[in-house]
């Protein structure tokens, strides 16, 4: 039987990779968000995955009214705004306090905001749920057909994530992005505004979530319960992918998705996440630097 | 906290020895069997609260998997018992071994590299997640979603007595005053208090004066994770049930978690008027449903941002005032 | 502010060629001879071989030797960045050197947690203080003693009053530490370091801040605490001032080196010291 199911996944795999790429890139659009406001703000962001949520609900109520492209814009603004009132508003109380206990309350502001959502969209909208389906279903490549919609999903993700490395690396924003990062007062020093900064990292941090919740709801479903699990994945992938670097948070994206799909193929889905969280807990206590940083 | 005189730790013993005999006197006043539910019920929660309150409050520990932790031991119990008709209370007490063992290497790994304490709530945040999937995936084992149905505890002579629904309380309230001693012993009478203290206030410092920072971090969890242990495997008895609805993050962390840090984390006796508090609160918003989580979510926003000391903090304030 | 520093410096670089020099080498002539021999013989306490310390690739530490003898104040002066923190991160494991070894009573004790290292005797105390911020001066002495052995609770709170009687905290036992200003934590730091009865006490930046009536009161302080407790005290300082009157051996860093070593007066007029400061303060 297992030989079976692996000659199976041998004659698929291209397949299960394709679709480990494109869950793994989509974690990891939710991931350098989180890995960026962790760097920012000193705040661990629980309720990222709602970020996602937000966006395909929105747009999957509006997909009706407004067709595809604009309800997709409609939500992916809804978790900006979102991430704006949440920088602005939910957190307020944190940023008066410095150090640790910024961290702390930072952290149960952000796990109080997640049950909040949780529980409004569960209750909500149990049975809302976004699947966009292109007509184009396949694509024929090397002899091989792939889903359309997991490709282009894939395709996108990697945009984004290639567009966000050169906006960090080359334009003066990005650039004081980083500064911020390493040192706080250093960069009040030199002239740039960290509120301004910080602003910046949690409206990028709500697009790109957003958009990991389309591109989910492209490549498969996404439905309001989806956020946690988003967010645990994306945490352990920023922890892994190292906290500074957007190519290690890439590669322990891809990693992770990799290994999320191959072992749900032989498995299943409750399994596999088992598993795939076992070998990031591994990853950790092995290479507690994160997978492409240097040992100290 | 501030090293009490010998006056002062006579009278917290009399209030613990009053609170214990109130708790066990609770059901002459509430009768019915509604009401023995949700006092066994908040004992139990008494242990949870408790334990998150130690590890977070004393040890700069947040385990965001009470519930895991607690499900393992009843899984554990509740499977060597139906599967291979073990006896009960020795697989209550496997179950908590293996629970402290859990909670110990969770700790062990999280302090390896001094990753502090975003990094522990990373690392049990998905150690609750694997619980979750684990027990539902196995559906072999352990019945999947629906869960199994142990074979019932055997309350022997207690049960005859009292009753089934009595002797449960009994043995629910009689955990959750040992755990308050407990607490009482290890955070205000002995040496122990003051070293999780100072792990708290400064880990560097701590261990530059030699204290083992890790191993007092571990020992807490085994300690905490025994508990909750203990806790965990009656709870699934007194449930009757065991499935992952029982032991998920929403059912026992939230709860744990408003309770501890309400009452005062870390001190004795804050679990114990977090339990009291949100075991009503939560028997009376039971009928929202989901959305009964929102209003847990609001409740932890409004405690963290406003109220972060506690109502044992809150109340010692009061008192001086009045005295 | 950093202009009136070096100007500091500088006087007190001459205040060393001058009276300070001359009252140090009476100090040493007025020694018993067999102290003095005693002294000479006595085995080293603490070695620091050949330490390097890079950060990410810029070295803190470059090729750091000396040693500490048993009794001894010995002084670590240099121009701030200079790596004398670092050297204390690396003597009381905070730090692991990216190369060399610590060694304390003949023992390699480089690979050794902190916790460890201060059973073994070394304590120290942080340039900005680290204490308990939370709990009151008389815990934050007991959980030092508590730390190392040191028997129940109530016998440790009252050997902790008389170390607090000491150094002048007595009336501040039941202060939470973090209501108390800058030098009353470095005090309550000492404090805690003496309740662990170490071999060496590793003061970092003990003085910064004390005016002058503060600063001899604590160089009194500080003879008393190695006198009496026969402490070895280990010292990185900025006041040269205190330097002169206490220490009995300086060491000198500048760029992770050692640039000088030897008595205050001798180390005072090295030309490489002048220059390591007087460079520091043209680079201001």
């Amino acid at each position: 039987m297992v030989e079976a199911a692996l000659d199976l996944l041998l004659s698929q795999l291209p397949v299960v990779l394709v679709d480990g790429i494109t869950f793994g890139l989509q974690l990891a659009l939710v991931a350098v968000g989180i890995t960026m406001i962790f760097g920012q703000a000193q705040i661990l962001n629980l309720s990222h995955g709602e970020f996602a949520v937000i966006a395909a609900i929105t747009s999957a109520l509006l997909i009706p009214l407004l067709g595809v492209p604009l309800a997709v814009l409609a939500g992916i603004a809804l978790a900006v705004a979102f991430g704006a009132f949440v920088y602005k508003v939910v957190l307020l109380p944190a940023f008066r306090l410095q150090g640790e206990n910024r961290i702390l309350l930072g952290l149960f502001l952000m796990l109080g905001l997640y049950l909040l959502l949780h529980g409004y969209f569960t209750n909500q909208f149990p049975t809302t749920y976004l699947s966009i389906r292109p007509e184009v279903q396949t694509v024929e490549l090397l002899g091989m057909s792939f889903r359309f919609s997991a490709v282009l999903a894939a395709g996108i993700s990697a945009v984004l994530l290639a567009l966000l490395a050169v906006f960090l690396k080359t334009t003066m924003t990005g650039k004081a992005i980083r500064a911020v990062s390493q040192n706080e007062t250093g960069s009040m020093l030199v002239g740039i505004t960290v509120d301004r900064i910080r602003l910046l990292t949690f409206l990028i941090g709500g697009a790109l979530a957003g958009s990991a919740g389309i591109m989910r709801g492209l490549a498969a479903t996404m439905g309001p319960e989806s956020g946690i699990e988003l967010t645990v994945l994306a945490l352990l992938i920023s922890v892994v992918g190292g906290v500074r670097s957007v190519p290690g948070t890439v590669v322990a994206g891809l990693m992770l998705g990799i290994v999320y799909m191959v072992a749900s193929f032989l498995v299943g889905t409750y399994l596999s996440v088992v598993i795939m969280l076992a070998v990031t807990i591994a990853v950790l206590v092995l290479r507690p630097q994160g997978l492409l940083g240097e040992s100290e | 906290m501030a090293a009490p005189d010998e006056h002062r730790i006579d009278v917290r013993l009399l209030v613990l020895a009053a609170i214990s005999a109130i708790l066990l006197a609770l059901p002459l006043v509430f009768t019915g069997r509604y009401y023995l539910r949700v006092l066994t019920q908040m004992s139990f929660f008494i242990v949870f609260a408790s334990a998150f309150g130690l590890l977070f409050g004393r040890t700069n520990q947040l385990f965001l998997c009470i519930a895991a932790l607690a499900g393992i031991s009843a899984y554990t119990s509740g499977l060597l018992t139906s599967r291979l008709g073990m006896e009960h209370w020795s697989t209550i007490l496997l179950g908590s071994i293996f629970s402290a063992g859990v909670a110990a290497g969770l700790s062990y790994v999280a302090n390896v590299r001094r990753m502090g304490v975003v990094f522990v709530a990373i690392l049990t945040l998905a150690f609750q997640l694997i619980f979750e999937n684990l027990v539902t995936g196995l559906v072999w084992l352990t019945g999947g979603d629906t869960g199994f149905r142990p074979p019932p505890l055997p309350l022997g002579p207690l049960g005859s007595l009292l009753g089934e629904q009595m002797s449960f309380y009994l043995i629910a309230a009689v955990l959750a005053i040992g755990t308050l001693f407990v607490n009482y012993w290890l955070m205000e009478r002995s040496k122990w208090g003051l070293i999780m203290e100072a792990v708290r206030n400064e880990e560097v410092a701590s261990e530059v004066i030699g204290i083992n920072v890790r191993r007092v971090k571990v020992t807490v969890s085994a300690l905490s994770g025994f508990m909750i242990g203990l806790a965990g495997a009656l709870y699934g008895y007194f449930n009757g049930l065991i499935s992952p609805i029982y032991f998920s993050f929403a059912s026992i962390d939230i709860l744990s978690q408003v309770m501890a840090v309400f009452g005062g984390r870390g001190t004795v006796i804050g679990p114990l008027i977090g339990s009291a508090v949100f075991t009503y609160v939560n028997e009376n918003i039971r009928y929202l449903g989901p959305i009964s989580l929102s209003v847990y979510g609001a409740l932890i926003v409004v405690l963290f941002a406003a109220f972060r000391e506690g109502m044992v903090a809150t109340l010692r304030r009061w008192t001086r005032l009045v005295f | 502010m950093k202009a009136a520093g070096s100007d500091g410096v500088l006087r007190s670089l001459e205040l060393g060629r001058g009276n300070g020099a001359s009252r140090i080498e009476q100090n040493t002539k007025s020694d018993q001879p067999l102290t003095s021999l005693l002294r000479m013989a006595d085995e080293r306490l603490m070695e620091v071989r050949d330490v390097y310390k890079y950060f990410g690739g810029l070295p803190a530490l470059n090729g750091v030797s000396f040693s500490v003898r048993r009794g001894e104040i010995l002084a670590i002066i240099g121009p701030n960045g200079a790596g004398k923190t670092t050297l204390f991160n690396v003597i009381s494991g905070v730090f692991q050197p990216t190369k060399g070894k610590v060694i304390f009573e003949g023992k390699d004790i480089t690979r050794l947690p902190p916790y460890k290292r201060a059973k073994l005797g070394i304590a120290r105390t942080f340039q900005i203080p680290r204490p308990f911020a939370e709990m009151t001066v008389l815990d934050n002495v007991v959980v030092g003693m508590l730390a190392n052995g040191g028997g129940s609770v109530s016998v440790a709170r009252m050997k902790a009053l008389e170390i607090l009687e000491e150094l002048g905290l007595r009336d501040k036992a039941g202060t939470e530490v973090r209501k108390l200003n800058v030098q009353e934590k470095k005090s309550v730091e000492l404090a805690r370091a003496l309740a662990m009865e170490p071999k060496v006490l590793l003061l970092d930046e003990y003085m910064s801040g004390l005016n002058t009536g503060e600063v001899e009161r604590a160089v009194e302080e500080l003879k008393r605490i190695n006198k009496e407790r026969g402490i070895t005290i280990v010292w990185i300082e900025h006041i040269l001032r205190a330097v002169m009157k206490l220490a009995e051996r300086v060491i000198v860093l500048n760029f992770g080196q050692i640039i000088a070593e030897g008595k205050p007066s001798e180390v005072a007029n090295s030309a490489s010291v002048i220059e390591a400061y007087l460079g520091r303060g043209m680079a201001h």
